[in-house]
């Protein structure tokens, strides 16, 4: 599940959380924007070629840099699924 | 700064006008031994809620609502106890059914022992809701959860030197790995027969009217009255019904809490969170610091010369200057424009499709793609060529300061004004997106507290917010005259001040109150900005290119049909009573449909030399002061009802041309 940090207010919060908040808007699953549960900000997602864009560069970093434990990023984003 | 405690108390179980602060009578009495976990939602109360319960969990919606509370058994320190995790809430005072059912949990003490779990690397944001639940006079255990991401992220935590101030345990733990969870199911036992804390010292008047209220209260109440009395200073429905219950006499109640909130100084909703933060603060001095902290105080700083209007106002002139009018209007609405309009649609693109189609022998056809209405010459030119272009370098510049934390900035430095006009500075979070789509910010107003706000949110956004296509478009055709630009930007804001202050004037209902937690400020990145002006780039060309060929096609339609040139004709004597060309009837045709639209077509007419300066004013104001759009008003439909919008609409079309004319009128006469 992806996390989003708040463009306006700061609060951290869970895909899933912000859909919840955007229920009852007629553009509800089309819009890539997910509202901040907290303050009602209207936040972009990011795209999804653009997360695995990132990723992918993350770990061609991690590998170019020797860093020895690669799994970490994978780890971590296992980690914030079970949260 | 001297460090708060919160030395615990002890007295009796259940006294006149609260709980106490006493060892709970639970477990003596042999009762279900029930612990409720509390929090923010994320931050982990779920997976916490899996390691402390080993049975099937009970889901069930709270009693009158469809909001699930799940039930289960767990084992602490060998006693068996019911585990409650409770919908995720921000504070007591709730502003949604979760918070509302999480807040009724609290108040009936069917608690025996509070956990409130926070996410431990936001300990500082979320230590006034643990403050709130001190108030509560219950047994309580805070539990720092995710300490792995606080490490990695090298945030320094004593949690001793907290729990010791705090004076009820506080546990590191990582509920996803189980670090430290049997620490926190030992300190829960032991919670269960222990005092509980003593409420905050709150100063500024805040304690005193608190604790004054509370002493003049003589009912029972299942939790310590300190907590159901601040919620009911602070205007909270619930609080305030338990107390006339408590009480059994709604006029003295209403009497000591109007004396109780008279001794503040400011809305009790604004005094009571700032003695939380002020107090949390205190607690966390040496206890608690991040990476960040020394950044920070820079960023506080520049956060406060953002914020006070001596310095904030010029900062946010010069933020608009720079951003709105040199990048917006002259880069992306002049250069930019003129290069994909006049270099590449005007000689390559559109003479390509006009030759493809001079082999068609319908001309009905050929009018419909290539025609002066047409789908590819009119709504794709218009879509790819002006709009497009200013949207996407006003995204880049909304993206910039979005990513800073300039906005809640903004908010604090409009929040005296916006006051004025029966708003608070809550309003800027729709006021500012109705700068990029006022479909959108029409949506999002849901947001604002009471009906009175959303109603006069509505109107203003309707009126004289301008959409960002239209405003980069009106910048670039005002910009080569000052005055024009001046008229046009003067004309709006004392419209907005004007009618808002008149409509607040005539909507019953209090004036609204505001304060918000302000995130650090931050150098922006280029791959946040780059991502969110992407994305809102995409979303609005999807949105907007289906109808504006939804427009040609229906202007085309109305061209073969003669149905046109009948409205252009019956509009011909409006437009002339602005003093404008018969030609803008049609710009203003278009302007039903979009705004932004409309400002297309008036750029199109402007950069064929049809205008003078004082008809660009005047056609600029009354197109910006129309409803922005189709589907802005379908929006506000949905939002506020028909009625409301159908007055809405009622109001601002004869608003929009009454303030043309005389726009048109005074210009004249000062010119001539």
């Amino acid at each position: 599940m992806n996390r989003h940090v708040c463009s306006y207010c700061g609060e951290r919060f869970a895909e899933d959380q912000g859909q919840q908040a955007c229920a009852g808007c007629p553009l509800k699953g089309g819009c890539h924007f997910v509202r901040c549960p907290k303050c009602g900000y209207e936040n972009p997602c990011t795209p999804e070629w653009m997360a695995r864009l990132r990723a992918w560069l993350r770990t061609n970093d991690a590998r170019a840099a020797g860093h020895a434990d690669e799994r970490a990023p994978q780890d971590a984003r296992e980690a914030l699924r079970a949260r | 700064m001297t460090p708060a405690t919160l030395a615990p108390a002890a007295g009796p179980a259940a006294i006149p006008g609260g709980a106490g602060h006493g060892s709970h009578s639970a477990a003596a009495a042999g009762a279900v031994f029930r612990v409720a976990l509390i929090g923010a939602p994320n931050v982990g109360k779920s997976a916490l809620f899996n390691r402390l319960t080993h049975s099937y969990v009970t889901v069930s919606n709270f009693p009158g609502t469809s909001v699930e509370v799940i039930r289960a058994r767990g084992r602490f320190a060998g006693v068996s106890a019911e585990v409650l995790d409770t919908p995720g809430l921000y504070s007591l005072l709730p502003t949604s059914d979760e918070e509302r059912v999480t807040q009724r949990i609290v108040l009936s003490g069917e608690a025996d022992v509070l956990v409130h779990v926070v996410d431990a690397k936001n300990l500082s944001r979320m230590l006034p809701l643990t403050l709130q639940l001190t108030e509560l006079g219950r047994p309580l255990v805070l539990a720092l959860n995710m300490m792995d991401e606080a490490d990695r992220l090298e945030v320094q935590i004593d949690h001793r030197l907290l729990q010791q101030r705090l004076g009820f345990p506080v546990v590191p733990i990582v509920a996803i790995s189980g670090r430290g969870v049997a620490e926190l199911e030992q300190a829960v036992a032991q919670a269960r027969n222990a005092p509980a804390a003593r409420m905050p010292a709150y100063t500024n008047g805040v304690g005193q009217a608190i604790n004054r209220t509370r002493a003049a209260l003589t009912g029972v109440y299942p939790v310590d009255a300190e907590a159901i009395v601040a919620l009911a200073i602070q205007g909270d429905a619930e609080a305030l019904a338990r107390l006339v219950a408590g009480e059994r006499d709604a006029a003295r109640v209403e009497s000591l809490l109007a004396a109780a909130g008279g001794k503040l100084d400011g809305p009790a909703v604004y005094r009571v969170a700032y003695e939380r933060r002020r107090v949390a603060d205190e607690l966390l001095v040496d206890a608690f610091s991040t990476p960040q902290a020394a950044r920070s105080r820079w960023s506080d700083r520049l956060g406060r010369v953002l914020s006070r209007p001596v310095t904030g106002v010029p900062i946010l002139a010069l933020v608009l200057y720079l951003g709105l009018y040199k990048f917006v209007g002259q880069f992306g609405a002049g250069t930019l424009v003129d290069l994909i309009e006049s270099r590449l649609f005007e000689r390559h693109i559109n003479p390509w499709f006009e030759s493809v189609f001079a082999a068609v022998p319908w001309t009905w056809l050929t009018q419909l793609f290539v025609g002066d209405y047409g789908v590819l010459t009119l709504g794709l030119r218009y879509a790819v060529a002006i709009i497009l272009p200013v949207v996407g370098s006003f995204f880049v510049f909304f993206s910039i300061l979005e990513d800073t934390g300039y906005f809640p900035r903004l908010a604090l430095l409009v929040d005296r004004g916006f006051k004025r006009i029966g708003l608070s500075g809550r309003a800027v979070i729709p006021m500012v997106l109705g700068f990029a789509c006022d479909t959108m910010a029409v949506m999002v107003t849901r947001t604002l507290e009471t009906r009175r706000e959303r109603v006069l949110a509505t109107l203003l956004l309707a009126l004289a917010i301008p959409c960002s296509a239209q405003l980069g478009v009106m910048l670039a055709l005002l910009s080569g005259s000052g005055l024009a630009l001046a008229v046009w930007s003067l004309t709006l804001l004392a419209t907005f001040m004007l009618v808002g202050a008149i409509t607040a004037r005539l909507l019953p209902g209090d004036p609204p109150s505001f304060h918000m937690e302000l995130p650090p400020l931050r150098l922006p990145r280029v791959g946040n900005v780059l991502t969110k002006t992407y994305t809102r780039m995409h979303w609005y060309f999807v949105e907007v290119l289906p109808l504006f060929v939804l427009a040609s096609v229906l202007l085309w339609l109305g061209d073969i049909t003669g149905a046109l040139p009948v409205v252009i004709d019956a509009l011909t004597p409006v437009v002339g009573l602005l003093g404008l060309p018969a030609e803008t009837a049609s710009v203003f045709l278009l302007g039903f449909f979009r705004r932004d639209y409309g400002a297309a077509g008036l750029f199109d007419l402007s950069q064929q030399g049809l205008l003078d300066p004082i008809q660009i004013t005047t056609a600029a104001v009354t197109l910006t002061l129309f409803v922005p759009c189709v589907a802005a008003f379908l929006m506000m439909i949905k939002e506020r009802g028909w009625k409301t919008a159908l007055g809405m609409l009622l109001f601002i079309t004869p608003f929009a041309f009454g303030t043309g004319y005389l726009v048109n009128l005074i210009m004249r006469g000062v010119m001539s």
